[in-house]
């Protein structure tokens, strides 16, 4: 704190220090582009001497104030190649216009790299980038949906279909085992918090605060040399969220609006009352059939007539029954028609989902100050009942130029969210578990009226219709992001800037179960159950650097960065709960008559860093860069806690040497790149490094317990990633891409250990271990129209191939208990037995004995002992490759846009629907209908085992449950329409846009569930990957929208 | 003068941030560190408290000892566990997958309760007490006695029984005396053998013997006494036994209830409980009513099927302690009948006095000795409690089902069927009572840290040692 107040010193005396604009005379012009003659607003006007500049106008209009003399002008504006010109001012005012040419190649587009920006020319590192306008009122929930598809290298896959829930991303693939993979998430220069405020086991979205609409650019840096500015932290990859700024002139408005509706991309397909009565009768009598030869009571028949006989309600399921069957218990035959009661219980788990969104932003300023306001509103439904989603943010970004030496400025953001949360998907009242009911079982009781106070509370499972009737999970998250900065030129060319950050994340969890659900009526005392938590995190910090940039002679070029950075975190929470309201009216913790829980804990923790980084380029075409930062962190023990993370590149531009001229007219640009560097991850819990002891408590009085055993070893895990890569114009730049080769190698294993149990511990934190990334991206962009009828296509393709090279001995597991960490495999792999298929003799199930276990080797025989069958890798739920393909056309003012998405070579562990809905009727629960196809005598070859009620046939976690995940989606379809700018004289409008967007409008797959992009959201994890357990199906949407300027 | 100006910033700026490792140094808010963890009396009271919570948890006597014990050894016709938790569904069909999350979680947690105990019975621990012999002294004895119950209930699960073929070479668990404090090979200790476990048990609950005849509801000289009691009786030491039980019997602390079905359901110890777990309504666990009690409060997974009835002579109490639910038969040792009353927050009966004077006539009837009362007298007493006529005379066979219908769902069922020879079924064909499938796997993630672990025969091999 000590020394956030001497920099604020040093600040208030540097803005003392402020001197006086010089006068002139005026240097202005019109900025357009060079094909279309229309006026480019925006448009930066440099002069490197002066170190001044202006920014053009809506009408392209500039102006800058000068001393007679001659300058360098350069003119650069994103999506435009840059224009350096001299000009020679004398004598008086001088007009001066400038035409830009479109960049098609993006050469000169400014990217943002870590605490500074560049142009994309003199990148050598491995950066991905997504234009704000991509995404803009893209309608989907967060950020990282909205990039799905879009860039190389970056898999992204969220955990269900229900709002405002976890999302995986992995960039490059995963190169941790136990500590985080996510990557550093830096929202203009904060590094974001990223707090799962989740109370539930499942993890909810920090990001979703955020409004996307907002964005400029999303950089993403994938290679160490990119990343390596933020050491410790970037091992996962770095995000990098740049938003809006305000542009000078007059102020812009810009209003859009857009309401829309979703559904479930895909259902499954369960058995009617008529085919389960049937199903399951049948695995009763074949289970009878089977204790009766063992001389063994056969009642398991009348067991499940005795349960149908309850949970049909007195509704007539024998109705339904086969006429052919005869009642164990009644002795009459069955009807053969429909059941009394049939009720499809997985389409009571989906709502008609409408969403609509508000945004508008202002735009403005003039030389000295710019201004970005805007605001956002949006209120979504997901598919499942009661999944809602609502968002309210601002922001606000002002710069201002307090001198020709001295910049000062605000960046303030606060997001609201309102998310009407559901239970985890392995609650009984999570809307897709409603698939396990019978469907004899009403929805109301029988003769009753359809009200909420009738609905069926004997069902099978807990009915969690009444759960979403009778209680409230509402989760309402608060969250402001502020930056305050100063920036000062030092002395010529060396600017030295510090910002202040502060991202302070505020949950509120409100929780009411009323006496009809079931965990209201089980809680103590009538009348219901209610919490609240409350929770914090603030982080806030300071990052002071300098930015030197020279020019040296004519040819070499220098710019750097080196400064300190220190980030502090404090967490607090709070939660109370109460039992026994007067009645549903009341939901408010003071109106429980008793107090279950009240507790609270926090947590803290710290980085200190010192960062460097040097970029020098020679004649614009031999380009190097350097770069080192040391990390200090709180995580890790006093001798252990500081770790240095160097990084250098180099790249060529080949096509700026001149033996290169002849092949220009085919090979417009080449531009070879090579990186190495080290980046590190401490992404792990806070006091991992000491030996612990925590609260617990035994029959009412208080009690301390071991909870962790000392590890002051715990240091950084590191990661070494080696790059190549190339980027490439072709054909005058028609054709242009990117192509990266690269290896990863992460060492010392931040590792959850597991050790004896007769330790009394089971696991320690350890460096232990390494894992491998390797892998190769490619993205092509092609012109393929450039006249009035414009088509442009964009192709990304991602391969990484994940391997653990070393876990010392350590075999880890997560998920549903199935996903290993194993050496030689991928993180994840699905381990255990091989399903042999089922003995055409009898039915059951076999699963196969290998000579080898784990991989290779040949199958010696099979058994029907689990037990006996050899341990198998069975599939591997990390991706072979993803990718996107994108395609734009423009036609007058109408755009289309189509971007497919698609994940191959994945494997999923269907689990809910799988072991539980296709275990040939082992339970009670309701199947899938391809469980009618199991084996009978008349039907002996077939892949599902005979049937059998409460009898283990096959239904154990084997590859019968492994099936293939790929799939191509068709992940957005915009179709717009922008009104020619002459049909809007008059009007006072800038713009009016009509727009029509589809979300996941066709999914291709071969996946037997609701939909293949899914990782059950209680059960995901590192190395818990791939699993459907109840797993909502992702949203397939459509809106239209309108966006207005003026 | 400027330029210095900016330098002398420079340098200010530079200086400002040196020295920032003091940044760095932050301590947890909610746990405290091993070095002042048992520094105090204080604190080792309640590093003891910590210990007995982790007794109640639900892997321990706050369920699985308890139900796990029950649902692993009844005949299915018996009862079914017809729920679709597939762990304990596997135990129950004895069909049991070495990775199986129950059976690995009572080794787990019985280590943690040994490894609790450990760090109490440390010298460094003790000698804090310094003068205060009797303090010592207490803390020690029950650190013992939670020792020998978490032995004793893991040599049982994952040791064959002492009275087949040869304990001294049949291999149980590893025998761990000292507490955990640094991860290092050491931790991979083989498997003692059962005899070894045994003794060990033995020694801690006399040690435990030691407590002082009151001490709340924690553990006291009786409770060591009727837990030797049981183990002397799954080792075949009758007169041990019969002498043990006969301690607690004649201490006059304890008195049967005249309705047997007020030992259950409670929220406090009656007259008849020796040792119960404490749950209260927001501290302790008590999974035995997440498996027997119906909706909303459980999961009413363990189903009792008609034939278990036809064990009940007519007139039986006990043949009263069940509820039909929507989910088939349960007892209502774990069900309050009260439906207001939340089941998962009633106290577990551990050990209560009706299982010491059936153990006493058993072990009585076993060497033709009548310490203390005759086993006729002790049988009778438990029928009368129950509504039953008086026997005239009694024989072994009488004994052992007057202890069955009595302590079924209590947790002694698999030991008294394995040291009585008594069998199961697997899949619907007879399992013999020393069969391989009804002793449990060693745990596969033991095997995968510890190559020195062995596994039960017939389970394959696996990562265990050869």
């Amino acid at each position: 704190m000590k020394n956030f107040l001497r920099t604020l010193l040093v600040g208030a005396f540097c803005i003392l220090s402020s001197q006086a604009m010089a006068q002139g005379l005026t240097l202005s012009g019109t900025v357009t582009d060079k094909s279309t003659g229309e006026p480019l607003p925006a448009v930066n006007i440099f002069v490197p001497s002066l170190n001044r500049g202006a920014v053009t106008d809506l009408n392209g209009r500039y102006a800058v104030l000068l001393p007679a003399g001659s300058y360098e002008l350069r003119v650069t504006s994103v999506g435009y190649k840059r224009f350096n010109t001299n000009v020679v001012v004398q004598g008086g005012n001088l007009t001066f216009n400038i035409q830009l040419e479109a960049d098609v190649i993006g050469l000169d587009q400014v990217v943002v790299v870590g605490f500074g920006e560049t142009a994309r020319r003199n990148v050598t590192g491995s950066i991905s980038s997504v234009s704000g306008s991509d995404i803009q009122f893209n309608p989907v929930n967060t950020v990282e949906n909205a990039i799905q598809g879009r860039v190389s290298g970056v898999f992204i896959q969220q955990n269900n279909g229900k709002l405002g829930q976890g999302i995986q991303v992995r960039v490059r693939g995963s190169s941790s085992v136990s500590a985080s993979n996510q990557p550093l998430y830096i929202v203009d220069g904060i590094p974001v918090l990223m707090d799962d405020f989740s109370l539930s086991v499942a993890a909810s979205n920090p990001l979703a605060q955020f409004n996307f609409n907002d964005v400029e650019s999303i950089q993403i840096l994938k290679d160490a040399s990119a990343a390596a500015i933020y050491g410790s932290r970037a091992a996962n990859g770095v995000v990098l969220i740049t938003t809006k700024n305000g542009r000078p002139g007059k102020t812009q408005f810009n209003y859009s609006f857009q309401r829309g509706n979703s559904e479930p991309t895909g259902l499954v397909d369960m058995m009617n009352g008529p085919q389960y009565v049937n199903f399951m009768w049948d695995a009763a009598r074949n289970t009878d059939r089977i204790r009766a030869a063992a001389g063994l009571n056969p009642n398991r028949t009348a067991i499940l007539e005795g349960e149908f006989d309850f949970y049909s309600l007195g509704t007539d399921w024998r109705a339904c029954l086969d006429a052919s069957k005869t009642s164990i218990l009644t002795g009459t035959a069955g009807g053969g028609t429909a059941c009394e009661a049939d009720t499809d219980w997985q389409s009571l788990a989906f709502q008609d989902a409408a969403m609509f969104s508000h945004d508008l932003s202002a735009s403005g300023g003039n030389d000295a100050t710019r201004f970005y306001v805007s605001g956002h509103f949006s209120d979504q439904d997901g598919i499942l009942i009661r999944d809602r989603f609502q968002r309210a943010a601002v922001r606000l970004k002002l710069d201002h130029k307090a001198s020709d030496r001295l910049r000062v400025g605000m960046n303030l953001s606060g997001g609201r969210t309102f998310n009407q949360r559901l239970a985890s998907d392995n609650a009984f009242s999570t809307p897709l578990q409603l698939i396990a009911q019978m469907p004899i079982s009403p929805l109301y009781y029988p003769g009753e009226a359809q009200i909420p106070a009738n609905l069926n509370n004997d069902t099978y499972y807990y009915n969690g219709i009444i759960h979403k009737n009778f209680s409230k999970y509402n989760v309402t998250t608060m969250r402001n992001t502020g930056t305050g900065y100063l920036a000062l030129d030092l002395i010529k060319d060396v600017e030295l800037r510090s910002e202040l950050t502060a991202d302070v994340m505020t949950g509120y969890d409100d929780q009411w179960y009323g006496p009809e659900t079931a965990v209201g009526f089980a809680s103590a005392g009538a009348g219901g159950y209610a919490s609240v938590a409350w929770q914090q995190s603030v982080s806030y910090g300071n990052s002071t650097y300098l930015n030197i940039k020279r020019n040296i002679g004519k040819d070499q070029s220098f710019n750097g960065t080196a400064g300190f950075s220190y980030q502090y975190n404090d967490y607090n929470y709070a939660f109370t709960a109460r039992s026994g309201f007067p009645n549903n009216s009341f939901q408010r913790l003071t109106s429980g008559a008793n107090l279950l829980s009240g507790t609270s804990t926090g947590s803290e923790y710290s980085f200190v860093s010192y960062f460097a980084r040097a970029n020098y380029s020679y004649k614009e075409r031999y380009l190097a860069s350097v770069s080192g930062r040391t990390d200090g962190s709180s995580r890790f023990g006093k001798d252990q806690r500081y770790g240095f993370f160097p990084a250098a590149s180099v790249g060529w531009i080949v096509t700026e040497e001149a033996f290169a001229t002849p092949i220009l007219p085919i090979v417009s640009f080449l531009k070879a790149r090579l990186s190495y560097g080290i980046t590190g991850n401490a992404g792990i819990g806070n006091f991992g490094h000491l030996g612990l002891w925590g609260g617990t408590s035994y029959g009412g009085q208080s009690g301390i317990a071991p909870s962790q055993i000392p590890n002051p070893n715990l240091t950084w895990e590191t990661t070494t990633q080696s790059d190549i890569g190339f980027d490439f114009g072709l054909l005058n730049n028609r054709i242009t891409g990117e192509m990266d080769y690269y290896v990863k190698n992460t060492e010392d294993l931040l590792l959850t250990v597991q050790i004896p149990g007769s330790s009394g511990f089971t696991s320690t934190l350890k460096n232990v271990g390494n894992l491998e990334n390797k892998g190769f991206e490619l993205v092509l962009n092609t012109f393929n129209l450039t006249g009035a009828f414009k088509w442009n296509s964009t192709f990304n393709f991602s391969k990484n191939t994940n391997k653990i090279t070393n876990l010392d001995g350590q075999i880890l597991t997560g998920g549903l208990g199935f996903n290993r960490a194993l050496e030689g495999q991928p993180l994840g792999v699905f381990f255990g037995k091989e399903f042999a298929g089922v003995d055409p003799a009898n039915g059951n199930a076999l699963f196969n004995i290998y000579d080898t276990p784990i991989k290779g080797g040949s199958i010696t025989g099979t058994t029907t002992n689990f037990n006996l069958a050899t341990d198998r890798v069975l599939g591997n739920p990390n991706p072979d490759f993803i990718g996107g393909f994108g395609n734009s056309f423009a036609y007058k003012g109408f755009d289309l846009n189509i971007l497919f998405q698609f994940v191959q070579g994945i494997d999923a562990n269907i689990s809910g629907h799988g072991r539980w809905s296709r275990g040939n009727g082992v339970f009670e629960d309701n199947s899938v209908t391809d469980q009618l196809k199991s084996w009978t005598l008349a039907n002996p070859n077939t892949n599902v085992p005979e049937a059998r009620y409460l009898v283990t046939n096959g239904n154990q976690f084997s590859s019968r449950y492994i099936v293939d995940a790929s799939y191509v989606r068709l992940k957005n379809v915009t179709l717009s329409y922008q009104v020619p700018r002459k049909y809007l004289n008059n009007t006072g409008l800038t713009k009016v846009r009509l727009y029509g967007t589809g979300v996941n409008l066709l999914t291709f797959t071969d996946y037997p569930g609701w939909d293949p992009e899914m990782n059950t959201d209680f059960a995901a994890g590192n190395i818990g990957l791939g699993n459907d357990f109840y797993t909502a199906p992702q949203a397939k949407t459509i809106t239209f929208g309108i966006d207005i300027g003026f | 003068m400027k330029k210095q100006t900016n330098l002398l910033l420079a340098l200010l700026i530079s200086v400002t941030f040196v020295g920032c490792d003091d940044l760095l140094d932050l301590q947890p808010q909610a746990s405290i560190s091993d070095g002042i963890a048992l520094s105090t009396p204080g604190n080792i009271q309640t590093a003891l408290v910590g210990a007995y919570a982790q007794l109640g948890g639900a892997d321990t006597y706050g369920g699985s000892y308890i139900y796990l014990s029950e649902i692993y050894s009844a005949p299915s016709s018996e009862i079914n566990f017809n729920g679709t938790f597939i762990d304990p569904f596997d135990i129950n069909r004895k069909n049991i997958v070495t990775t199986n999350a129950y059976v690995t979680r009572v080794w787990t947690a019985s280590y943690n309760l040994i490894n609790r105990a450990n760090n109490l019975l440390d010298p460094a621990t003790l000698a804090v007490f310094g003068a205060d012999a009797a303090t010592k002294n207490r803390v020690e004895a029950e650190a013992k006695f939670l020792r020998g119950v978490a032995y004793f209930n893991l040599v049982q699960a994952f040791g064959k029984a002492f009275n087949d073929g040869s304990p001294t070479t049949n291999l149980a668990v590893p025998l761990v005396l000292v507490p955990t404090r640094v991860v290092d090979n050491t931790l991979q200790l083989p498997r003692a053998t059962v005899s070894a476990i045994y003794t060990q048990v033995v020694t801690d609950l006399t040690a435990g013997k030691s407590l002082p005849v009151s001490n709340g509801f924690y553990a006291n000289t009786n409770v060591a006494s009727a837990f030797l009691a049981r183990v002397h009786l799954a080792m075949g030491n009758y007169p041990a036994a019969a002498a043990e039980a006969n301690n607690v019997i004649t201490s006059t602390r304890y008195s049967l209830f005249s309705n047997i079905a007020s030992n259950f359901n409670r929220t406090s110890n009656g007259s008849e409980t020796i040792f119960a777990m404490q749950v209260t309504p927001t501290s302790g666990s008590n999974d035995m009513a997440v498996f027997h009690s119906p909706l909303p409060y459980g999961r009413a997974d363990i189903r009792v099927e008609d034939p278990h009835l036809t064990n009940y002579e007519a007139g039986d109490a006990r043949a009263n302690l069940f509820i039909i639910t929507p989910r088939g038969r349960m007892t209502t040792k774990y069900h309050s009948p009260d439906a207001a009353v939340d089941s998962r927050r009633l106290n577990i009966t551990v050990m209560r006095l009706a299982e010491m004077y059936l153990t006493r006539a058993e072990a009585n009837f076993r060497t033709t000795a009548t310490l203390g009362a005759t086993p006729l007298d002790d049988v009778n007493l438990i029928r009368a409690r129950v509504g039953l006529a008086p026997l005239a005379t009694v024989t072994l066979a009488d004994i052992l089902k007057e202890r069955r219908n009595e302590l079924i769902f209590e947790g002694v069922l698999r030991m008294d069927m394995r040291r009585n020879q008594i069998g199961s079924d697997i899949a619907g064909a007879p399992l013999a009572w020393n069969a391989d499938a009804l002793t449990f796997p060693v745990p596969d993630r033991e095997c995968n840290v510890n190559p020195n672990l062995k596994q039960n025969p017939g389970y394959g091999v696996g990562k265990c040692a050869p």
